[in-house]
């Protein structure tokens, strides 16, 4: 089931980031890493997940895209710092990428749930569980995807 | 005089393209962050039409539609939110949301809605 569920969230990121901004991701790479994944965010959305499996999700990018981005949901109004309004468009990324992937994920028979998203900036992030990472580029740079599941035992 | 929307999101960078588009059309706009400010500001606003979220922080926006129609129970909600799985949509329009738009917002399809349930 692991890689169906990782699918919906890929398939969801791509569909709705060329909807809201207009630019296409290209995916660069999927690892597993069965113990868990550190990297350092200069931002990240985070949010969890609960249902047919229990884990978190996560987007990870950096100030020019974030800044960008916001910019871009703002009809284009030029966005050169960073302020809550970035945060504000990250969070509502991630929230609209995990909303469509349990759209998808419920389509295929799993019924999830997800929180709103928080905002960490500047944090090495340590999964400590099994985790699929992908990475995406654009014109803007690179953006990874982090889905934790919170027990081995639903990864098949 | 000009009709009132209240706009519901825990994003302000979703409160404020709603704002910005609805007052380009001259409404009255008033906004909230969460599903209890809703609620209260539902009382005081008295809007007539409501854009509401789902997934926010303390009250969300389906048990705020709950809360919204006790007071009133002619309320025009319009649920506009990331969560479309049918499941959630069935529980907004059963809880008494007037229709569903899942987010990203596309201008053009919220004005539309908006219009129909004002005019
Ligand atoms: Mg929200």
């Amino acid at each position: 089931m692991d890689s169906k569920i990782v699918n919906q969230f890929i398939k969801a990121l791509t569909s709705i980031f060329a909807q809201v901004t207009n630019v296409s991701l290209t995916k660069t790479d999927l690892e597993y890493f069965p113990d868990g994944h550190k990297v350092s965010a200069k931002i990240a959305a985070i949010l969890s997940i609960a249902g047919a499996f229990k884990g978190q999700f996560m987007l990870i990018l950096n100030e020019p895209m974030a800044l960008q981005l916001t910019s871009v949901v703002m009809a284009g109004v030029p966005v050169n710092n960073s302020s809550d309004l970035v945060d504000s468009a990250v969070r509502e990324l991630c929230n609209m990428v995990a909303g469509e992937a349990s759209k998808r994920l419920l389509e295929i028979g799993f019924n999830c749930d997800i929180t709103f998203p928080s905002i960490a900036r500047g944090k090495q992030i340590d999964t400590a569980s099994p985790s699929f990472v992908s990475k995406f580029e654009c014109e803007w740079g690179e953006l990874q995807q982090i889905l934790k599941f919170e027990h081995v035992s639903q990864i098949k | 005089m000009s009709k009132k929307i209240l706009v519901v999101d825990d994003a302000s960078v979703v409160r404020l393209t709603l704002k910005h588009l609805f007052e380009s059309y001259h409404y009255n706009v008033l906004e909230a962050e969460t599903g209890e400010e809703a609620v209260e500001k539902y009382k005081t606003f008295k809007p007539d039409l409501v854009t509401m979220d789902i997934t926010m922080p303390d009250m969300d926006g389906i048990t705020a539609v709950i809360e919204i129609l006790k007071i009133d129970a002619k309320a025009k909600i319009v649920m506009c939110s990331a969560m479309g799985q049918s499941n959630k949509v069935k529980a907004a329009i059963t809880a008494g949301a007037k229709t569903f738009i899942v987010k990203p917002l596309h201008p053009e399809r919220v004005l539309s809605v908006i219009k129909k349930y004002l005019d």
